[in-house]
C-alpha cells in the first residue's frame, strides 16, 4: 500500500515540473539595444500579427519569438508618435504610442461599430488633428458612412453617411479608395465595375473615376473620369495617393488582371492644387517602360517628384494568389518627367507594400524572397543598384505591413 | 383533425415556421400523452402471465456485493446489472435451459447453465475472486460495455445509467473524462468541439450503437441526446475497434442507448436558469409470445440563453466613439430541438435477434448571438434545422451457423439547415439598433443579406459480422458506405456567393477486418486490425464538372493483459486516416475553393495504460496512468486563397504529441466514491520547414496554438441506500473542473504578457438526488458553476455562469 502511494505521488510530481517547464517562458521579452531612433515594425507571422521595435532598420535582427504585442490587422498608419491599427476581432480601432526608448504601448480604441458600415476601410489623415474614417457595405448598393476622429485624443468627432454612385439600370457600383481633402473638396479614388451575379467581381468600367464631395458635409457628390486607362484608383489598404511639394495630388491606378483592372496600362493619374478634376495631359504608363505586364501598386513619396513604389509583374502569375509568391519589384519612379526605373533588389511577395516608411529621403520597405524577410533602404540619389539589405525579420511566414519611426531618443 | 385546425387558423396552407410550430407543439404534446398512457398500460398488463424467474447474486469470496456487474443470458438480448446488494433478477422468462454469462475485465467470462421452471425462480449466485471485481469498477464507468473493457483498445467507459437522474448536459459530461475536452461557444445548443488526446474537430468521429452520426446534422447530435436514453458512452483514445466503420484520426465516441430487454417507461423533465428545459420520454414494449418489440424516444431542450455576459468585446460605443465596458444579457440565444424516434420490428424470435423498422425525426431552431467574437453582436439571426431518417436494422446470432453474427443497418436522411440573415438592423449589446444598413447581420461575403438553405441527402449502409471460430479465434467484418449529395440555395443571395449552389457529391467506403487471439479466459487478448478507406468526390463547376478519389489503408494493433488480478496493461497502435470531407475537397461554391488535389490525413497513433489496484479493508483504491503519442501529417488546414478573404483547404501542417493522463479512484463500500483525473498533452507543430517558402519554421516544435494542454476533474460521491425508507436511496456529489490557460496563437510569437489567451477556468458543480420506491420516482437538484465564475472555452466568447436546475424522472420497468 506503501509503495502504492509513493508511486502515484511520483507520477504526480512530474506531471506538476512538466507543466510547470512548459509556463516558464513568460518573461522572455527581447531587450532592446541602446538608440537614438527606435523603429516599430508591425508584421503578420505565423496567423497573427506582431507590433515589435527596432533600433536600428538597416542592421541587426529582429524576432517576433517571445517578442511584439499580439494584434490582428487590416488597416495600417502613423503619425507624429502613433501607430494606428484597425483589429477585425475586436472590431476596434487603435492608437499605439511608441515612445523615445522603444516602447509600444495601447493607448486609446474606437469602437466601429456604429460609427461607419462594417469597419474603417479607407483611413485619411486630412490635417495633424483631424482622421477622416470612411466605412461601406460590401453590398454594392452604394450606402457609406464617414466620421471624423479627433487627434491625438483619439475620439471621435462627427460623423454622417453619404452615397457612392450605383447605376441600377447599368448595373454599375462603385468602391471608394483613398482619399484628400482640397479647396473644401473631399477626392477620393474609385472602382466602378459591371455587376454580375455569376462572378465575384465584375469588369472594371472603362476609364478611371474618383468621386469628389463637400467637405465635410459630404453632399453634392461628383465622379470624375480620367480615360486615360481603366483601373481601380486609389486603392484603400495600400499606399495609393501622395502629394508632392506644390501641393499636387497623385493617385495609384492599377490596370491589372490580378489587380484593379482588366489586363491595361497601370500607372499614375494626377489631380492638380485646387482642381475637382483629373489633369487630362497627365497620365504615367509605368506599365510599358517597366515591362512583364508590370501593374503599379502602391507609391511612396520622397521629395523633387521622386517616388518608390512596387509593381507586380503579371507575366510572372496566372492567378491572383501568386501574389504571395516573388513577383513584385520596387520602381522608382520619376513623376515630373515621367521616367521609370525597376530597382535591381530581390523579386518580393505584394503584400508587405501596405505601410512602407520614407524617413530622412529615404524609402524602407519589407522584401520578402526566398532566402527570407529583409528590411531594404533605397536612395533616391542613385541608381538601379542604390539599395541596402537591413534589418533580417527572423522566421517564416514574416510579412511585414508597417514601419514607423519613434520620436527620436 | 390538428392539421386542419392549424390551416384554418392560417387561413392556408402555410409552412411558415409559426404555423408549423403551433403544429409541431399540438401534436408532441398527444404523442406524449398517447406514448405514456399506452406504455404504462402495455407495462402494467404485461406483469401478470406463466412464465419463470431467475434471480441471484453477485459476491467476493468474503461476501462483499458487486454493484454494477453486467449478467447476460445467451442467446437472448436480454441482461441486467447488479445492485447495491450485487442482486440481479430476470422476470418474465420463458421455461426452458439457458446459459448465462457474468464477464469482467479481470476475471473474463464466468458462465452458469440455469433451468428456468414456469412459475418458480431460479437462484443462481457468483463467487469471483477477492480484488478481482475492482477492475470492473473503474472511473465513472462502472462496469457496462464489457465487450469493449475486454479488447485492448484505449478506451473509458461512461456508465450513463448511474447519472441517469441527474441533470446531464452531455458535453458537460464528456469534460470530465480523463483527455477528453469540449469546448462550446456558448450554452445550451451552441457550437462545440472535441478533442481527444490532443486531436480535435474532424479528427474525432461520433457514433450512436456503431453508426456514424456525421450526416445526422446538429439537432440529433450528441449533446442533445436525454442522459435516459443512453446505457454507456464509449471513449476511444486513439485506435478505434473496426466494428466502429468510421475514419476517425485520434478517437471516437460511441453512444450505446439502453439495452435494456425488459418492457420499461422512463419519462423526465428539468427546469433550470435562464429558463432552461430538458424533457425526455422513452419506453419499449415487447410482447412475450411472438417477440413484436416496439419502442419509442421522444426527447426535447430548450433555453434562453439569457445568461450576463462582461470582459473584453462586450462594450458599447460612448459619445467619442470609445468603448465603454457593459454587462449584457444575451439576447439572441435562444434555443429549441425536438427529436423523437420510433421503432418497431420483432426481437429475440429464432430467426432475428432484433429485426426493427424506425423513423428518426429532429428539427433545430436557434438564435445567433455573435460572431468569432463578442464583438460582433447579432440582434435577429437565426439557424434552424431539419432532420427525417427511416431506417431498418437486423441482427442475428448463430446466422446460418453457430459463432456467426450479422448486424446490419440501413437508412436514408435528409438534413435540411438554413442560415436566416435577412434583418437590416445591428445592434450592439445594449439590445440598442445602432444601425440600418440593406445587408445581413452575420455578413460573409459581401454583406448581404442571406437565407442560406443546405439540404443534404444521404443514404447510410453498415454490415457488421462477427465469427468465433473457437473461444480463442474470432474475426470481425465491417463494412460502412455512404453517400450525400449537397445542394445550396439562397433567394435573397447574389448568385455567385450561394455555397453549393451546383450539387455536390461524396461518397465513401470504409472497410475494416479484425482478428482476435485470446486465452480462454480472456485475461490476454490480442486484436490485430486492418482498414480500407475509400472515396469518390464529385463536383459541378460553373465550366466543369471536377472529381476526385482517393484509397488508402490503415492497420493497428490492440492488446490487453491481466498481469495479476491488481494489475492490468493495455496497449494499442494504429496507422489512421481521415478522410476529406466534401467542402473540403470540392470548397462550397464560394467562400472556400475547390482543393481537388488534397490527399486524407495521416495519424500514427499509440496508447500504453496500465491499471492498478489494492483493497483494503472496505476500501478499494485503483491508479490508471496512460501515456500516448500521436504523429499526424497532411493535416488539414484551411489557408487564405485570394484577396476577396476567399479560402482553400490544404494539407499543410504536421504535429507530434505526447501526453500523460492518469486516473485515481478510492471507494469505500458503496457509499463513498472519489475519483481524480489530470492530462498533460504536448502536441507540437512539427512542420520544419515552411510549405511555401522553404524557410526553417521559427514555430518549428512549437506547442500547438488553440489547444488546452493541462487540465483535471474532480468528483466525489456520496451515496446512501435505504435512506430514510428501505426502498429510497439519496446521494450528493460534488465536481471540480480544470484546465489551465492556453494561448490562442503560437505561445512562441509574442510577449508573453501581450497575447490572447483563454483564460484559466476553474469551475464546481454540486448536487444532489434521491431516489424513491427503488428508483421508480427521483428528482435531483444541482447548481453548476456555483461560484458563477467567467468561462471560456474559445477566444472572447463566454459560456454560461451559475446554473441552478431540478431534474425529475419517472421510470417503470416491467
Amino acid at each position: 500500500m506503501f509503495n502504492f502511494i509513493k508511486t502515484t505521488l511520483k507520477a504526480t510530481a512530474i506531471v506538476a515540473v512538466i507543466s510547470m517547464q512548459s509556463c516558464s517562458n513568460k518573461d522572455n521579452v527581447q531587450p532592446l539595444p541602446e538608440s537614438s531612433q527606435y523603429f516599430t515594425i508591425v508584421s503578420q507571422s505565423n496567423g497573427s500579427e506582431y507590433l515589435a521595435s527596432t533600433a536600428s532598420l538597416t542592421t541587426g535582427k529582429l524576432s517576433f519569438v517571445g517578442n511584439g504585442i499580439e494584434t490582428t490587422a487590416a488597416r495600417y498608419l502613423y503619425h507624429n508618435e502613433y501607430v494606428y491599427l484597425m483589429n477585425t476581432a475586436t472590431k476596434k480601432f487603435i492608437q499605439y504610442k511608441m515612445s523615445a526608448d522603444g516602447k509600444i504601448t495601447e493607448n486609446a480604441s474606437i469602437l466601429t461599430s456604429g460609427v461607419t458600415p462594417n469597419y474603417f476601410t479607407s483611413i485619411n489623415l486630412i490635417n495633424d488633428n483631424t482622421l477622416l474614417v470612411l466605412g461601406m457595405e460590401n453590398n454594392h448598393l452604394g450606402n457609406a458612412g464617414w466620421a471624423r476622429i479627433k487627434l491625438p485624443e483619439f475620439t471621435v468627432i462627427d460623423k454622417g453617411t453619404f452615397k457612392l454612385p450605383y447605376d441600377i439600370n447599368l448595373n454599375v457600383a462603385s468602391d471608394i479608395g483613398k482619399g484628400y481633402v482640397d479647396n473644401g473638396k473631399f477626392i477620393a479614388g474609385s472602382n466602378r465595375y459591371v455587376l454580375d451575379p455569376g462572378k465575384p467581381a465584375g469588369e472594371s468600367l472603362e476609364g478611371s473615376y474618383a468621386l469628389v464631395y463637400d467637405y465635410p458635409s459630404f453632399a453634392n457628390m461628383k465622379l470624375i473620369k480620367s480615360s486615360a486607362t481603366t483601373g481601380n484608383v486609389g486603392h484603400t489598404y495600400l499606399e495609393s495617393l501622395l502629394s508632392d511639394e506644390e501641393g499636387n495630388h497623385y493617385f495609384v491606378v492599377s490596370a491589372g488582371k490580378y489587380w484593379g483592372g482588366n489586363g491595361g496600362k497601370s500607372g499614375v493619374l494626377r489631380i492638380n492644387k485646387g482642381a475637382a478634376e483629373f489633369d487630362t495631359d497627365y497620365f504615367f504608363d509605368v506599365t510599358t517602360p517597366v515591362g512583364k505586364n508590370a501593374c503599379l501598386t502602391s507609391l511612396s513619396y520622397i521629395a523633387n517628384g521622386v517616388a518608390f513604389g512596387a509593381v507586380q509583374y503579371e507575366d510572372l502569375m496566372t492567378q491572383l494568389s501568386d501574389r504571395y509568391k516573388p513577383v513584385a519589384q520596387v520602381v522608382k519612379l520619376d513623376l515630373k518627367n515621367k521616367t521609370a526605373v525597376a530597382m535591381n533588389s530581390p523579386l518580393s511577395a505584394v503584400g508587405q507594400f501596405r505601410s512602407p516608411l520614407v524617413f530622412n529621403n529615404k524609402y524602407y520597405t519589407g522584401l520578402v524572397t526566398e532566402n527570407g524577410t529583409n528590411i531594404y533602404e533605397f536612395d533616391p540619389a542613385g541608381d538601379a543598384n542604390a539599395f541596402k539589405k537591413g534589418l533580417q525579420l527572423d522566421g517564416n511566414d514574416i510579412f511585414p505591413n508597417l514601419i514607423a519611426p519613434h520620436p527620436a531618443n | 383533425m390538428q392539421l386542419r385546425g392549424c390551416v384554418s387558423y392560417c387561413d392556408k396552407i402555410d409552412f411558415s415556421w409559426s404555423c408549423k410550430q403551433e403544429n409541431t407543439m399540438q401534436f408532441k404534446l398527444l404523442f406524449l400523452f398517447l406514448l405514456l398512457l399506452f406504455t404504462t398500460a402495455i407495462v402494467n398488463a404485461q406483469r401478470s402471465g406463466s412464465s419463470g424467474e431467475l434471480s441471484g447474486t453477485v459476491r467476493t469470496r468474503t461476501g462483499e456485493a458487486l454493484l454494477n456487474l453486467t449478467i447476460t443470458i445467451e442467446g437472448t438480448m436480454r441482461t441486467t446489472q447488479t445492485n447495491e446488494k450485487g442482486q440481479f433478477v430476470f422476470r418474465k422468462l420463458v421455461p426452458g435451459d439457458y446459459t448465462i454469462a457474468l464477464s469482467g475485465t479481470s476475471f473474463g467470462v464466468q458462465k452458469k447453465s440455469i433451468r428456468v421452471i414456469s412459475g418458480k425462480t431460479t437462484e443462481a449466485d457468483f463467487i469471483i475472486e477477492e480484488h478481482t471485481h475492482e477492475l470492473n469498477q473503474v472511473t465513472i464507468s462502472g462496469a457496462s460495455g464489457n465487450k469493449v473493457r475486454q479488447q485492448g483498445f484505449s478506451a473509458d467507459i461512461v456508465d450513463a445509467r448511474k447519472i441517469a437522474n441527474r441533470n446531464v448536459d452531455m458535453n458537460h459530461l464528456m469534460s470530465t473524462v480523463a483527455g477528453v475536452r469540449v469546448r462550446e461557444t456558448g450554452g445550451l445548443g451552441s457550437d462545440f468541439n472535441y478533442s481527444i488526446n490532443g486531436l480535435s474537430g474532424r479528427a474525432v468521429k461520433f457514433f450512436i450503437n456503431g453508426i456514424p452520426m456525421e450526416s445526422f446534422g446538429t439537432s440529433y447530435s450528441i449533446n442533445n441526446l436525454p442522459i435516459n436514453l443512453v446505457e454507456r458512452i464509449e471513449v476511444f483514445k486513439g485506435a478505434t475497434p473496426v466494428e466502429l466503420g468510421g475514419d476517425a484520426l485520434g478517437g471516437a465516441i460511441n453512444i450505446v442507448t439502453s439495452k435494456n430487454t425488459d418492457s420499461y417507461l422512463d419519462a423526465s423533465y428539468s427546469y433550470g436558469s435562464f429558463n432552461t428545459q430538458r424533457a425526455a420520454v422513452t419506453g419499449r414494449w415487447r410482447a412475450q409470445g411472438n417477440g413484436f418489440t416496439t419502442m419509442a424516444n421522444v426527447f426535447r431542450n430548450s433555453s434562453d440563453n439569457d445568461y450576463k455576459v462582461s470582459g473584453p468585446t462586450v462594450e458599447i460605443a460612448g459619445p467619442g466613439g470609445n468603448p465603454i465596458p457593459v454587462t449584457a444579457r444575451r439576447f439572441n440565444d435562444r434555443y429549441e430541438s425536438t427529436s423523437a424516434q420510433a421503432e418497431a420490428g420483432f426481437t429475440g424470435v429464432s430467426w432475428a435477434d432484433q429485426l426493427l423498422l424506425g423513423l428518426t425525426g429532429s428539427k433545430l431552431d436557434k438564435g445567433i448571438q455573435t460572431g468569432q467574437t463578442m464583438a460582433y453582436v447579432y440582434g435577429e439571426a437565426s439557424y434552424k434545422e431539419k432532420f427525417v431518417m427511416p431506417s431498418v436494422k437486423y441482427s442475428k446470432k448463430d446466422f446460418l451457423t453457430d459463432g456467426l453474427q450479422v448486424d446490419l443497418f440501413s437508412s436514408f436522411n435528409r438534413l435540411e439547415a438554413t442560415t436566416v440573415d435577412t434583418s437590416s438592423r445591428r445592434y450592439d449589446w445594449d439590445q440598442h439598433v445602432i444601425e440600418i444598413t440593406s445587408g445581413g447581420e452575420i455578413g460573409g461575403i459581401g454583406a448581404q443579406r442571406s437565407m442560406l438553405t443546405f439540404t443534404d441527402k444521404t443514404h447510410l449502409h453498415r454490415l457488421n459480422s462477427s465469427y468465433k471460430i473457437s473461444d480463442h479465434h474470432s474475426f470481425n467484418f465491417n463494412f460502412i458506405y455512404s453517400a450525400t449529395t449537397r445542394k445550396g440555395s439562397d433567394p435573397f443571395a447574389a448568385e455567385w456567393t450561394i455555397p453549393y449552389r451546383s450539387p455536390q457529391n461524396l461518397s465513401k467506403q470504409v472497410t475494416g477486418l479484425a482478428y482476435q487471439l485470446n486465452d480462454a479466459e480472456q485475461k490476454w487478448v490480442n486484436t490485430f486490425f486492418v482498414k480500407n478507406y475509400n472515396y469518390n468526390a464529385q463536383a459541378q463547376n460553373a465550366n466543369s464538372r471536377v472529381s476526385t478519389h482517393s484509397n488508402n489503408w490503415g492497420y493497428g494493433y490492440a492488446g490487453k493483459f491481466i498481469l495479476s488480478n491488481s494489475v492490468l496493461v493495455k496497449l494499442s497502435a494504429e496507422k489512421a486516416v481521415r478522410l476529406p470531407e466534401a467542402n473540403e475537397l470540392l470548397g462550397n461554391g464560394n467562400t472556400i475553393l475547390i482543393a481537388p488535389s488534397l490527399q486524407p490525413e495521416i495519424s500514427y497513433n499509440a496508447n500504453v495504460g496500465a491499471q492498478f489496484s489494492k483493497s483494503f479493508n472496505d476500501n478499494v483504491l485503483i491508479f490508471q496512468p496512460s501515456v500516448f503519442y500521436r504523429n499526424t501529417s497532411n493535416l488539414i488546414l484551411l489557408a487564405l486563397a485570394d484577396y476577396l478573404g476567399r479560402s482553400r483547404y490544404e494539407n499543410v501542417a504536421k504535429t507530434e504529441g505526447k501526453g500523460i493522463e492518469a486516473e485515481v479512484t478510492f471507494r469505500r463500500k458503496t457509499w463513498l466514491e472519489v475519483t481524480g483525473n489530470l492530462t498533460y498533452q504536448d502536441i507540437r507543430n512539427n512542420q520544419k520547414y515552411d510549405t511555401n517558402s522553404g524557410l526553417e519554421s521559427n514555430i518549428y516544435k512549437d506547442r500547438l496554438r488553440n489547444t488546452p494542454y493541462l487540465m483535471g476533474n474532480a468528483e466525489v460521491r456520496l451515496s446512501q441506500p435505504e435512506l430514510f425508507a428501505k426502498s429510497n436511496s439519496g446521494s450528493v456529489y460534488w465536481v471540480a473542473s480544470y484546465v489551465h490557460q492556453y494561448y490562442l496563437n503560437w505561445p512562441k510569437l509574442g510577449a508573453a504578457d501581450q497575447k490572447s489567451v483563454i483564460p484559466m477556468q476553474f469551475t464546481n458543480d454540486i448536487g444532489t438526488t434521491y431516489s424513491l420506491q427503488n428508483n421508480r420516482y427521483n428528482i435531483s437538484l444541482e447548481c453548476r458553476n456555483v461560484f458563477d465564475k467567467q468561462v471560456f472555452d474559445n477566444y472572447l466568447l463566454q459560456k454560461p455562469g451559475r446554473m441552478i436546475s431540478v431534474k425529475t424522472r419517472y421510470f417503470l420497468s416491467r
